[in-house]
């Protein structure tokens, strides 16, 4: 029969501890996820967005989702905040960021026509509106 | 589309075999064969880590990364593959005399990898047996919840998949999404492995399909637990080696993500595949200090950490400041030289500053940086203002921030005191404090250092961050330590073999002296 001292003792409960613990979570995870979050199995998010599925998609990236995913492929959309969220579902349609603060009509209004813009996104309130965007002649946005 | 993901994982894995053989074809007498596990994981390291660089070069070349390409490469490496599987120079079906020595648990010397040397007894025990269900049960499990979810945190959609998407529909990596600087394109300079992989898979299943996909996630997991095991057989019994794995793969972080933020081995950040490239790269320089076998698969394995992740190019300084500090000390401190200079140092003395060796061995660090010269003029070329963390590593941003460093110290020690890292501290810990003099013989700390570098640096850059450091604490720190989590556990588990298991080893080897050893 081997001794073990007391620091080998103390070294062999902490291992045994750490690993009963982590065998334990890592079973109520999985135990909980397969019992309360499996529903989300019922979508592939690769091109459908919204329905009854939580995809940990809110506020106001869900919104422009929502609004947007309605556009063409090749519609080229203006958002003047980085919504980096509906930007991977609404791909292919482009987003492009125009940063607001300071710039003048007669900026917004070059972006739009150098970028071909046919849809713009703007959020008041935390609400998010599409409104589309015509060019009438070079420099001048309606 | 299934097919297509049934074709590509082994493909994959093929084509990995393949390269490892062309770079390091076997000849006769060469003493590393590796074992069965250790070459499925390292095929597909090396599998999941060049063909992404392999596309990247082709696509700067002007070919559109596509299912026809992808084929082209992967069909004949996969060929090549195959081949080495089933030739080998001195013996015939290799993998099957491999597999039946998996089955029968014994490990004849000619299976015997650069990581492995086996100790003490052959047969399974119970607690084995029961050690290997956990395992296969765990990593079943992830992958089942990996696949039972599409992407659904923040970096993986906004960061990696988008990347895959632009990359699966345009063929290019050189489009308007990355050079555009208006386009939304979230960190457009991160290097681009773990999209053009996602890309691969994508295109083998003929559609984008974000939640098979995440089957990659949970195979860089059973790949570092594979490594992880194989690495401990050189130094304790498979008992022990599966114990301290299984710590490895229980750890509940691993599976358990945090409300706002992925990362684990179900999740599609990249922090998993970079904690197996990092594991994989520290665990053979470790065995070529041991035995002089492995720099060049520990170096290739560092050029794909740092194309898979920014923080790659931390985990590659600290690999590179231990590769040189060992060239200083080895000759001095007993660790073996590569095994072409062995038989130099039969024949005379060996100097510290031996010119042979320094020139033997500073090569290897030249391919991680070799292989990513392109990316790094690539992602220079890209009109983005990133954040800029080399601009503020200033004292004066330093000295403003510190009031940010205690918090940050608070963090990171409670996360390895938390119940989602398993108390994983406290045997650490104990490991440190309880052994001082062991621990500052200079194997360990050199495994230290490839723990505590890391941490150091993701410490600084907390606090010279321009971002929120209590959010990047918030979603970041988990994943951070991912990177060295396998680091983590084999200093712990080497620690305990040569602590506790001196004496076991003994008697462990006198209870099976009766066994039938086959």
């Amino acid at each position: 029969m081997m001794m073990i001292k007391w620091r080998q003792r103390i070294f062999i409960i902490l291992l045994v501890f750490s690993l009963a613990i982590s065998l334990f979570l890592k079973f109520h995870d999985f135990f909980a996820f397969f019992y309360q979050d499996f529903y989300i199995s019922s979508s592939s998010a690769g091109t459908e967005v919204g329905g009854q599925v939580d995809l940990m998609l809110y506020g106001e990236d869900f919104q422009l989702i929502r609004q947007a995913i309605a556009l063409p492929p090749d519609a080229r959309v203006l958002v003047v905040r980085r919504y980096w969220i509906a930007n991977y579902y609404l791909y292919p349609r482009r987003l492009y960021h125009f940063k607001a603060t300071g710039a003048t009509a007669d900026q917004l209004s070059r972006f739009i026509v150098e970028h071909k813009i046919g849809w713009a996104a703007f959020a008041k309130e935390g609400v998010v509106n599409l409104v589309k965007v015509s060019t009438a002649g070079q420099g001048s946005v309606q | 589309m299934i097919n297509g993901l049934v074709i590509v994982i082994p493909l994959i894995i093929l084509s990995g075999a393949g390269i490892l053989w062309i770079i390091r074809p076997p000849r006769a007498g060469a003493t590393w064969k590796a074992s069965l596990v250790e070459t499925a994981a390292l095929s597909f390291g090396v599998g999941a880590g060049s063909i992404p660089l392999i596309l990247f070069y082709l696509n700067l070349l002007g070919l559109t990364i596509d299912l026809k390409l992808l084929l082209g490469i992967l069909i004949p490496l996969s060929f090549i593959g195959m081949l080495s599987f089933l030739l080998t120079p001195d013996k015939g079906f290799k993998p099957l005399v491999r597999m039946k020595s998996v089955l029968k648990a014994s490990y004849p010397p000619e299976t015997q990898g650069a990581l492995t040397t086996p100790v003490g007894r052959t047969g399974y025990s119970r607690g084995d047996l029961i050690m290997i269900i956990l395992l296969f049960v765990i990593v079943i499990l992830t992958s089942i919840k990996a696949l039972s979810t599409p992407m659904h945190y923040f970096d993986d959609r906004a960061t990696w998949s988008y990347k895959a998407k632009v990359i699966f529909n345009e063929g290019s990596v050189k489009g308007e999404s990355f050079f555009d600087p208006t386009r939304l394109n979230i960190a457009r300079k991160y290097p681009l492995a773990l999209p053009i992989l996602e890309a691969c898979v994508h295109l083998a299943m003929g559609r984008f399909d974000d939640r098979l996909v995440k089957i990659i996630f949970p195979i860089f997991l059973c790949a570092t637990i594979l490594i992880l095991f194989q690495s401990q057989l050189s130094f304790s019994q498979r008992s022990h080696a599966l114990f301290f794995t299984l710590l490895y793969a229980a750890l509940p972080f691993l599976s358990l993500s945090m409300i706002e933020e992925g990362g684990s081995a179900d999740t599609g950040y990249a922090d998993i595949p970079l904690s197996f490239f990092y594991a994989v790269s520290v665990f053979y320089l470790y065995h070529w200090m041991k035995k002089g076998e492995g720099l060049l698969i520990s170096s290739l394995f560092m050029a794909f950490a740092l194309f898979e992740k920014q923080e790659g190019i931390i985990l590659f300084a600290g690999w590179a400041a231990a590769l040189i500090a060992i060239l200083f000390i080895a000759s001095d401190k007993g660790f073996k030289p590569p095994v072409y200079m062995r038989k130099e140092r039969g024949t005379r003395a060996c100097p510290a500053r031996d010119a042979p060796r320094w020139r033997a061995v500073l090569p290897l660090l030249l391919p991680p940086v070799i292989l990513n010269i392109p990316f790094l003029i690539y992602a220079w070329n890209i009109p983005t203002v990133a954040v800029d963390y080399p601009g503020n590593l200033t004292l004066k941003v330093m000295l403003e921030n510190i009031g940010r460093l205690p918090p940050i110290l608070l963090n990171i020690a409670g996360a390895f005191f938390s119940f989602r890292w398993g108390f994983l501290g406290a045997p650490f810990l104990a490991a440190i404090l309880m052994y001082p003099k062991k621990v500052l013989s200079v194997e360990y700390l050199f495994l230290l250092w490839m723990i505590f570098f890391p941490l150091f640096c993701y410490i600084i850059l907390l606090v010279v961050t321009p971002a929120d450091a209590s959010w990047q604490l918030r979603v970041a720190l988990d994943r951070l330590l991912t990177h060295f989590a396998p680091i983590i556990i084999f200093f712990i588990s080497r620690i305990y073999g040569d602590i506790i298991e001196k004496r076991k080893l003994k008697v462990n080897f006198l209870e099976c002296a009766g066994s039938t050893a086959p």
